[in-house]
């Protein structure tokens, strides 16, 4: 039983007025314990499949399966779910310790039962000494954390997190994830988030479903979904990639002959064939004055257009005959100012591994 | 921009008309009717300005303090029958279509474009002992009988005949007329409040396990509570004012506080003590609405952000 996922969502779809498809036939499965995130642009439909987990959307189509029990007929205040609201939604008439205990309130606990788990809740939050404000005495962050506790303290299967951190300023915000992290590994509650960062995504969850359109494009560990991207939309949207247009055709043995004019031909492991891009991201371009020898490497020539320092590194952008610049991100590894300093119009060398590219089709 | 506050001769030539309005159709005729209310009647037409509270010491005889009491009583009742029947209406609207929005806040501005003496004439049309719900009710009960008939128990051995009720000239029809002006006025400031609420609000006390019953007793009723407040005052004192609806729908028990200042004014010809029955209606408003201003400002503390 506790190894059986506890969110099963099959085949689920959500039409507004008939013709718009919000969400589009997901399948999608959460382990147990697990820190999982939905990311996408806005629109994609990543909050309505979250408002579908807490009852508040009802699917057009298909099932929602939390720990094993049908939600189709289950009401938003019968489901072993609870969510923080985007906008925190802390109830305006009720000090803090009151807004903690609603949920227990609901359940007609104990005076005392409530009294406890309102004070462990708050301190897990590290709210105990504020107990009795209202939420109009608080900042944003603190208020965040009120419902973070009105949540947790229901001890729910399942916590939803409608971004949550999207109302903070970028400081707390990084504060607020580690400590996101840190709550979910002492409560071992399985948390879903939704948020269009992707380095929120990145940074703190276990697997990512990356959706656009209503449709799911990948589920996978961040770096799985860094490096081995499904196709160009999910390259695209998490991180940084150059993509060069060409043409691949099999070539046996999982691999494919790719023509992309300024690169030349290049043998690669894919499968894609047709109109591809060759994807490679920034940090894993080199430059060099002399040509490589290297064969396992991809090389091409290339003039120094724009570049923008960043301390660490330096965003290079080098013309190589395309529409659009290649970028390279070049990490500063000395303190020698002469070596890292590239200046416009300048000619180098700009290569890459062959294993570092990624064939990506449509 | 340039404040018309600095330039003195904008401020006066917008200021002027206003302000010569409410000091000629406004002040005046109230210092007359105060002044009034401390004179003595000293002829058929004559009032002569002694300083004296007999006319204040007469309202407050029992009788009147009853008629006084009366008109509190009834204009609370209708304000309570109008919040019970308003916020249903209120909550339907906000969750309507924003197409069908429009619509049925239309409906329920409608009846302000119709006089009121004409509606007030539409509702005995409705309650009198000929009228459309007596008639209705006869209608019914004929059938009913026609049917049963067929069954061997017609000729009102089960049911009938009708006897018509008696639903105008009471309290319960002047009620019934005041709750029927007042609505809008507490369908509409309810409509406000619950239209600015945020529905995660609502949201969340669901998604804490309250169901429809208690979200709306201890999370809507408590956020719409200045839009309640509004409802209330801005019912309850022309309820307490109301003169057509007790005159042409009440009984001979039915006078309100107006009628009796009507009468004082035109029958009685008394103007003073009528004067002075004005301005204790006057101060119960003004009390009403300092009740309204202390609770307000309790509710300030919580609705800052």
């Amino acid at each position: 039983m506790s190894d059986a996922p506890i969110i099963q969502i099959k085949n689920v779809s959500k039409l507004y007025g008939g013709t718009v498809k919000a969400v589009d036939g997901v399948d999608l499965e959460v382990k147990r314990g697990e820190f999982f995130a939905l990311l996408g642009p806005s629109g994609c439909g990543k909050t309505t499949l979250l408002r579908m987990l807490a009852g508040f959307e009802v699917p057009t189509g298909g099932q929602v399966i939390i720990d094993g029990q049908d939600m189709s007929n289950v009401a938003p205040n019968k489901r072993p779910v609870n969510m923080v609201f985007q906008s925190y939604a802390v109830f305006p008439h009720m000090s803090v310790e009151q807004n903690v205990g609603y949920g227990l309130k609901m359940e007609r606990r104990p005076a005392r039962e409530i009294k406890e788990r309102v004070a462990e809740a708050l301190d897990l939050v590290k709210l105990g000494h504020l107990a009795k404000r209202m939420p109009d005495e608080m900042s944003g962050g603190q208020r965040q954390r009120v419902a973070l506790a009105r949540a947790l303290v229901k001890r729910p299967k399942v916590l939803l997190l409608d971004e949550p951190l999207s109302a903070l300023d970028a400081k707390l915000r990084e504060a607020m994830q580690l400590e996101l992290v840190r709550l979910q590994k002492t409560v071992g509650i399985t948390f879903v988030i939704v948020t269009h960062d992707q380095s929120e995504a990145l940074s703190m969850a276990n697997r990512i479903a990356v959706m656009a359109q209503g449709k799911v494009q990948q589920v996978a560990p961040p770096a799985e979904l860094y490096e081995m991207p499904a196709n160009r939309f999910v390259a695209d949207f998490i991180g940084k990639i150059n993509m060069i247009e060409g043409d691949a055709v099999a070539a046996g043995d999982g691999a494919v002959r790719v023509t992309a004019p300024p690169l030349g031909e290049v043998t690669l492991s894919g499968t894609a064939t047709g109109k591809v891009a060759l994807a490679v991201r920034p940090e894993k371009i080199f430059v060099d004055e002399k040509e490589p020898a290297d064969p396992a490497l991809i090389k091409v020539k290339g003039k120094v257009g724009e570049v923008a320092y960043f301390g660490s590194y330096s965003n290079v952008f080098f013309d190589i005959g395309l529409g659009q610049p290649l970028q390279a991100d070049i990490s500063n590894l000395s303190r020698d100012i002469e070596e890292y300093t590239f200046k416009a119009g300048e000619e180098y060398w700009v290569y890459w591994r062959k294993s570092d590219t990624l064939v990506l089709g449509d | 921009m340039e404040n018309w506050k600095s330039s003195a001769r904008a401020f006066w030539v917008s200021m002027a008309p206003p302000t010569f309005w409410l000091v000629a159709f406004f002040i005046i005729p109230l210092s007359l009717i105060w002044l009034y209310s401390f004179s003595s009647k000293t002829g058929i037409v004559e009032i002569t300005l002694d300083w004296n509270l007999r006319q204040y010491a007469r309202a407050l005889e029992p009788v009147y303090l009853g008629i006084f009491w009366k008109s509190i009583w009834m204009a609370a009742a209708t304000t309570a029958i109008c919040v019970v029947v308003a916020f249903p209406v209120a909550i339907a609207i906000v969750f309507s279509k924003p197409t069908m929005r429009m619509w049925l806040l239309l409906l329920v501005i409608l009846p302000f474009w119709t006089n009121l003496l004409i509606r007030t004439y539409a509702l005995i049309a409705v309650l009198r002992t000929n009228g459309f719900i007596n008639n209705g009710l006869d209608w019914l009960v004929t059938h009913a009988d026609w049917l049963l008939s067929f069954v061997g128990l017609g000729d009102n051995m089960l049911i009938g005949p009708y006897r018509p009720m008696a639903l105008l000239y009471n309290n319960t029809a002047v009620i019934f007329g005041l709750v029927y002006v007042h609505l809008p006025f507490m369908v509409l400031p309810l409509y406000a409040a619950l239209d600015r609420l945020d529905r995660s609000y609502l949201e969340a006390s669901l998604d804490l396990g309250a169901g429809h019953f208690r979200t709306f007793f201890l999370i809507v009723v408590p956020l719409a509570l200045p839009g309640i407040a509004s409802g209330v005052i801005i019912t309850f004192i022309p309820a307490m004012g109301s003169y057509l609806t007790p005159d042409l729908l009440g009984g001979t028990d039915s006078y309100m506080i107006a009628n009796v200042i009507a009468s004082q004014f035109k029958q009685a010809n008394n103007w003073p003590f009528g004067a002075a029955l004005s301005f204790l209606l006057m101060y119960a408003t003004f009390f009403a609405l300092a009740i309204r201003a202390v609770l307000m400002r309790k509710e300030g503390r919580g609705d800052r952000r």
